[in-house]
């Protein structure tokens, strides 16, 4: 459900199609840093940079939902991550599927 | 003999597997608050397994006399005086578990970012300058999680110490009194092991340390004091010989209880020291961990510390330092385990040394080596004098080695006996049958913990037990008595353990 929720954000979507059992890889269209840096603010811990360990995945974003998060925890997150990634300046949210350079 | 069963022997323990009854819960989670689609359409059903695990189904009151029960079955050291030698069973302060189970240090995530882990990372910052104080050494990284985990980390920094030289060295001497860890890492990181012999007075023999060393010699492991409770006078002549030939000397920490504040072995010459917190810095264990072997090093052998180090950066805009992982570190011998370390170790082991201070852990040493020599003094009279000799008799430092070889030739019991007989008067036995070159060893660490009372009781267990032995020795033989079992077959225990529950 949240993989659903988190996937209709503008400016979120799946990394990829495979079936997922306890976190999932979200592609970001804005600089997974700075999304982490403003989820933070909002107490919030949204998930692993990926470009950490895989370069190939700097825009990816890995997040774990257990059962200890409520349906308006998840909401929050939602939320969250939609208002940090639109106001990033080079996120081009709701424009096309790739992943422009940010600032462009 | 006919022995009477006390209730504990009489129940015999069951596994969790064992008390489970279907359909019983412990928990129940709340109803999803989303619809709940079938799993076959989440996860394909080729996925998924056949059958649901066969986990236990147990309800939370039996979960927690389970586990309660469990570990009545152990004897601990908040049961009794656990002098167990090298393993420095201290009291753990319980004010360190308070400090340790805040939520900030229990629950933050290690992969979090270090600029949202800051008050963890100074934590780990402070604690590597506390022991780099304490040790002489400036250099510290807390990535090893046990002490033999920190040689084998000093040993892979001597190689790479040797090779950035341009040098491929063979050998790694060490006392035949050493921890058997030392050769155990030794042979790990590739090395050859030569033994050093012992003196009569129980230090490093100087005449067969000089023939060994050569410029194939790597690195001497030693502990100070050693294995026997001994500190090597000859140290300094010990490092000197080391250095002139080129080596590295390594320090086992192992016994770092005896000279907190008294001397530090970055002085005696030390390039590399690895200092087992679980045992000088109260830290609950025995049973396997978890623990922390951090290791000092000096100058020379710091750019191969491992990767990341915790550092500390200074602003230089006036808002004060910010502590960082460093992973820019291109002659480091790299990551020695997942994340930073047990981090919950460190916290404990940082509140014990801010409460106790420099001055307290220096009396925290001296108590101990009191405690060691006190009880030393009190098992050199009467029957323990007799039949268990202390093996090099000369001032012991934290920990002393009896020989059990006369009470095994006049009583007819082995020092095994003894120990076992021990568990019926409350204590924990000594460490047994190590070092190696004493016959029928035990080797006895009180530690600066315990009062005055529990090292008499002990003495006088130890005299009782001598006593009825000249009577009845069969009395030790067959004890233990009162244990949840009585003696076991170690070997078998050893070779053919049983780890594997049958679910029928």
């Amino acid at each position: 459900m949240t993989r659903e929720r988190l996937a209709a954000v503008q400016g979120v979507e799946l990394l990829h199609e495979a079936p997922v059992a306890r976190e999932l890889a979200l592609r970001l269209e804005a600089p997974v840093d700075r999304v982490l840096d403003r989820c933070a603010e909002r107490g919030i811990a949204a998930g692993y940079p990926l470009g950490r360990e895989y370069p190939e995945y700097e825009d990816g974003l890995l997040v774990a939902i257990t059962e200890r998060r409520t349906r308006e925890q998840i909401d929050d997150l939602a939320e969250a991550l939609g208002a940090a990634i639109a106001s990033e300046p080079g996120a081009l949210v709701g424009n096309s599927a790739t992943n422009a350079p940010g600032g462009s | 003999m006919s022995i009477a069963e006390t209730p504990m022997q009489r129940e015999r323990a069951r596994t969790i597997f064992e008390k489970s009854k279907p359909g019983r819960r412990a928990a129940v989670l709340p109803a999803a608050e989303v619809p709940e689609p079938p799993l076959e359409e989440l996860i394909p059903a080729r996925l998924l397994r056949d059958e649901p695990p066969r986990l236990p189904e147990v309800a939370e009151p039996e979960i927690v006399r389970h586990y309660n029960r469990l570990s009545r079955r152990n004897f601990d050291l908040d049961s009794g005086f656990y002098p167990l030698g090298s393993c420095t069973m201290k009291h753990n302060p319980r004010l360190n578990e308070r400090v340790a189970a805040l939520p900030g240090h229990a629950r933050l995530h290690p992969a979090q970012e270090p600029k949202r882990a800051q008050g963890a990372l100074e934590l780990m910052w402070l604690l590597q300058e506390s022991l780099a104080e304490i040790c002489g050494l400036p250099h510290v990284s807390l990535q090893p999680s046990a002490g033999s985990h920190g040689e084998l980390a000093g040993l892979l920094l001597t190689r790479a110490f040797h090779a950035d030289r341009g040098e491929a060295r063979t050998k790694v001497l060490a006392p035949d009194t050493s921890h058997g860890t030392n050769p155990a890492s030794v042979t790990m990181a590739g090395y050859e092991i030569v033994k050093v012999a012992t003196d009569e007075r129980g230090g490093v023999e100087m005449d067969d340390l000089r023939a060994k060393v050569d410029d194939e010699v790597a690195c001497l492991m030693l502990t100070n004091p050693n294995t026997l409770g001994l500190f090597d006078e000859n140290i300094a002549e010990i490092a000197g010989l080391i250095h002139a030939a080129g080596g590295t000397l390594y320090y086992d920490g192992a016994n770092l209880n005896a000279v907190m504040g008294q001397s530090r072995p970055g002085d005696m010459g030390f390039d590399i020291v690895h200092v087992n917190l679980h045992k000088s810095f109260s830290q609950p264990h025995g049973g396997g961990g978890p623990g922390a072997g951090p290791i000092a090093v000096s100058d020379r052998i710091e750019p191969f510390l491992p990767r990341p180090q915790v550092v500390r950066r200074e602003s230089g805009n006036g808002s004060g330092p910010t502590y960082d992982l460093d992973r820019e570190r291109p002659k480091s011998v790299g990551r020695l385990r997942g994340f930073q370390g047990n981090f919950g170790v460190f916290v404990r082991s940082y509140a014990y040394i801010l409460s106790l201070g420099a001055d307290g852990l220096a009396e925290a040493s001296e108590t101990a080596v009191l405690n060691a020599n006190y009880l030393k003094a009190r098992l050199a009279e009467g029957r323990a004098g007799k039949y268990l000799p202390i093996a090099f008799d000369r001032h012991c430092m934290h920990e002393f080695v009896l020989s059990g070889k006369p009470m095994k030739k006049e009583l007819g019991i082995a020092t095994l006996d003894l120990a076992k007989r021990l568990l019926d008067f409350g204590f924990h036995p000594p460490t047994v049958y190590f070092p190696l070159l004493v016959d029928e060893a035990l080797m006895v660490e009180p530690t600066e913990t315990e009062a005055k009372e529990s090292l008499d009781a002990f003495a006088e267990a130890i005299e009782q037990i001598l006593a009825e032995a000249e009577e009845d020795p069969d009395k030790a033989r067959q004890a233990p008595y009162t244990t949840p079992v009585r003696r076991l077959d170690e070997v078998k225990a050893t070779r053919k353990p049983v780890v594997r529950q049958p679910l029928g």
